[in-house]
């Protein structure tokens, strides 16, 4: 049986925890066992430690890393942050022996130490390398039956490139989750602005209005060139900006339509048959065309 | 630029100790930059049109401006979303470059609050990210109050805020690290 | 250079195309007989972007400049403006480098023709849209803004590559690449067209990027630098080079591999083999003949008296 550590990092347990009972229906259903991350920190976010200067950043990754490394598990997250965070940590502490070689003392202070042995996934990529396609199509109870998904990989699940594990063969044209989409079922159709960041995240933090503006207009390019049932995300910061802040946008007028939004995680758990309720408990743009498409409605 | 002020950067203030300084701090392949403008092609950053972008700021850094830099709050809005090291052609790491300016802001305490209220959450909850409520939206999606991280147990929690206390947070936090 | 190491540039798209394939499709004995077409289906395009360095100035492919794609790019705006008025078109360059007699006014006249310049400018995106038209986006740093525009084609100038094979072809006789893989010359200013390989010399691209008058120049002096070699019927050998006593080789061969002329080689001598240095070829380095275990190479002008002689007065003094 695969064994898998839960990485949850912030957004996912605190402000988005229907993705977390997704994320742990989804690994039980497709007999991965579930390791839990205990005393697990935040990744730390960019605007955090990485913010303060390298050997920062990579201690403080390290710490997760290493509970990992002692339960003998890579990682999965739902948060792109988590997963750009950690990797490009890894990736400095491979290229700056110097770092690593702080990092191993200051954790050694506390009774720990990292080898540099784990890898971090996210979602999309867990499923497609790890789980395949064809398994998921079989373990799925239900089909997506022609529901149109528009796609959101997020920035931190393809750049930069070189930091990840695993990655699309091209990372300005995405495939893997509109494949993993299209084999429950769904249609899922390339767009022009794709891998355009939503401004999520520091933006959000620092310029809302603008980041909201640069979100209008990557949602206004969705509407017109998919008209989406549902638009589907690979990280959970994106889940949050296109349904609380697309939200937002309704409220402020400045839009007048409603494209519901889900994790990638959260569709594949409802396929694969978890408790819509929970799933999708936290969404605030209604999912029931969405939810009765999937059940078997027309 | 000041409301009202004369629109002019004086580049007699250009400081070669600057550059070195965020060359230190990991914009060591900083001075290679052309200046092809591929990278504020993309910037969600310069798209979103925020005073200082990736190319600007960049060029700022290459050039030494230190008090147009830290003065700026534009370093701040960037999403580290990467997209400028991925298509950058001198591999020059331009968002290395906005993270060595915030290090260089850091250290002279010119940032923004919410970037104190962050590492104050990452330090005593562990999460840098920590809403309120969030007990009530766990219960929603079916699960425990609080999720088995470092909020949930303690003794991990106390060695994490001692590995955070041998990093340079340790001199520049403005809050107690008890 | 292939238009398919670009993948933020949607390279699979059939109207996304290399300056090399445009210069076809606007010539008169080209597939679609000098008339605009588009590749994907048939029609002509409204509105054409260009954009230059790709693949130059650039570390993952190229660090030189392809030095002759501002001007043919210009070239290309221009034919199309003359012959379509009505035509839409962008070019999007980093820096326009134009330097040179006449090629400042070419840019000149390209724009009073109404091309669209955009400078500091590397393109970073095209992605293809529902419509099958094509959204470029680059920076103006004129305007101080990223920008983007939809069009029908996309042209990328791709960068001037040293041909495949030229190393394997300079290593036949001795001459060198340089670290881009061109053909290297003696020195930049005063051996322009002279190699490593005496009586061997080059012109055009095989030697860097460069433009046609610049090639013809090079070939030219090339073909001068040949003349003088050959007309006079005869060769005149460096005074200082070195010689074979060929009854005291002991043909252990060692100096074979040694000589960076490839001036050694052996031949049958009184029915044994022996090394024999080529006059024409040796220039006179020296390294065979100390290398030579049995002393049996002479280096004209430093034999081994001479050598001893002034070690000799050397250390009397």
């Amino acid at each position: 049986m695969k064994r898998i550590g839960l990485f949850l990092g912030c957004n996912i347990p605190f402000n988005r925890p229907d993705v977390e009972y997704s994320l742990r229906f989804l690994l039980n259903a497709l007999d991965v066992e579930i390791v839990e991350m205990e005393g697990a920190a935040c990744c730390p976010a960019y605007g955090t430690m990485p913010s303060l200067g390298i050997f920062e950043w990579a201690v403080a990754s390290a710490w997760n890393l290493s509970i990992a490394e002692e339960k003998g598990v890579d990682m999965i997250t739902g948060c792109g942050s988590c997963y750009g965070v950690q990797n490009e940590a890894n990736y400095y502490m491979k290229k700056h022996p110097d770092i690593k070689k702080k990092v191993d003392e200051v954790l050694a202070k506390v009774g720990r130490k990292y080898n540099g042995n784990v890898k971090v996934w996210n979602v999309t990529n867990f499923l497609y390398e790890q789980i395949g396609l064809d398994t998921l199509k079989q373990k799925a109870k239900y089909s997506l039956n022609g529901l149109k998904c528009g796609i959101q990989t997020g920035c931190h699940n393809l750049w930069p490139s070189r930091a990840f594990p695993a990655n699309e063969d091209n990372v300005f044209a995405p495939k893997r989750m509109r494949e993993i989409c299209e084999a429950l079922g769904g249609v899922a159709p390339h767009y022009s602005t794709i891998t355009d960041c939503c401004g999520m995240g520091a933006l959000r933090s620092n310029a809302p209005e603008k980041s909201l503006a640069l979100f209008k207009k990557k949602l206004d390019t969705i509407k017109a060139e998919l008209d989406p049932d549902v638009n589907v995300i690979g990280c959970s910061s994106c889940l949050m900006q296109f349904d609380a802040g697309q939200s937002l946008l309704i409220e402020q007028k400045k839009i007048n339509y409603k494209i519901p939004a889900l994790h990638i995680a959260q569709l594949v758990a409802i396929a694969l048959g978890a408790e819509v309720e929970k799933a999708t408990a936290l969404a605030t743009i209604p999912l029931n065309g969405v939810i009765t498409k999937i059940k078997g409605g027309n | 630029m000041e409301e009202g002020g004369v629109n002019v950067i004086d580049l007699t203030q250009s400081d070669e100790n600057f550059i070195k300084e965020l060359m230190e701090l990991g914009a060591d392949e900083l001075k290679e930059c052309i200046q092809c403008g591929k990278c504020g092609a993309t910037c969600p950053m310069a798209l979103a049109g925020l005073e200082f972008f990736i190319k600007r700021i960049v060029h700022a850094a290459t050039l030494g401006l230190r008090d147009i830099l830290l003065e700026d709050s534009s370093v701040w809005g960037c999403q580290s979303c990467n997209r400028c090291v991925e298509v950058c052609p001198m591999d020059i790491k331009p968002y290395e470059v906005i993270q060595a300016v915030r290090r260089a802001a850091v250290r002279v305490e010119s940032c923004p609050a919410n970037t104190y209220e962050g590492l104050r959450n990452l330090y005593r909850f562990g999460h840098a990210v920590f809403p309120k409520g969030f007990e009530e939206r766990r219960k929603k999606a079916g699960l425990p109050e609080k999720p088995p991280t470092a909020l949930s147990f303690e003794e991990m929690r106390k060695k994490y805020q001692e590995i955070l206390r041998n990093t340079i947070l340790e001199e520049i936090a403005p809050f107690p690290l008890t | 250079m292939s238009k398919h190491h670009f993948k933020e540039y949607s390279p699979h798209h059939p109207d996304v195309i290399t300056s090399m394939e445009f210069e076809r499709i606007l010539s008169a004995t080209g597939p679609t007989g000098g008339e605009l077409k588009r590749p994907s289906d048939g029609t002509k395009p409204k509105t054409i972007a260009m954009i230059s360095c790709v693949g130059s100035r650039d570390e993952r492919y190229h660090r030189y400049c392809s030095k002759v794609c501002c001007m043919y790019m210009l070239k290309h705006a221009r034919i199309l403006k003359e012959k379509y008025p009505d035509i839409k078109i962008f070019l999007f360059f980093i820096d326009v480098r134009t330097a040179g007699k006449d090629f400042e006014e070419f840019y000149v006249y390209t724009k009073e023709l109404g091309a669209k310049i955009i400078r500091g400018g590397r393109v970073s995106a095209v992605d293809v849209k529902p419509d099958g038209k094509l959204r470029v986006r680059g920076f103006d740093v004129d305007l101080c803004s990223p920008v983007e525009v939809s069009v029908d084609l996309v042209v990328l100038a791709t960068a001037i590559e040293p041909p495949d094979g030229v190393e394997e072809l300079g290593s036949m006789f001795t001459a060198t690449c340089g670290r881009e893989g061109f053909l290297r010359e003696v020195h930049t200013k005063l051996y322009p067209v002279e190699t490593q390989a005496r009586g061997v010399f080059i012109a055009g691209c095989v030697q860097g990027p460069k433009d046609i008058p610049e090639s013809i120049a090079q070939a030219r002096a090339a073909a001068a630098a040949t003349a003088a070699l050959v007309i006079p019927g005869k060769i005149r050998f460096e005074a200082v080079i070195s010689e074979v006593d060929r009854d005291k080789c002991s043909s252990c061969g060692v100096c074979v591999p040694l000589c960076p002329y490839t001036a050694i080689r052996i031949v049958e001598y009184k029915g044994k083999e022996k090394a024999y240095i080529e006059p024409a070829l040796c220039a006179g380095c020296g390294v065979c003949a100390s290398a030579c275990p049995s002393r049996a190479i002479t280096f004209h002008g430093f034999t081994t008296e001479q050598i001893m002689a002034q070690i000799d007065a050397l250390t009397e003094a």
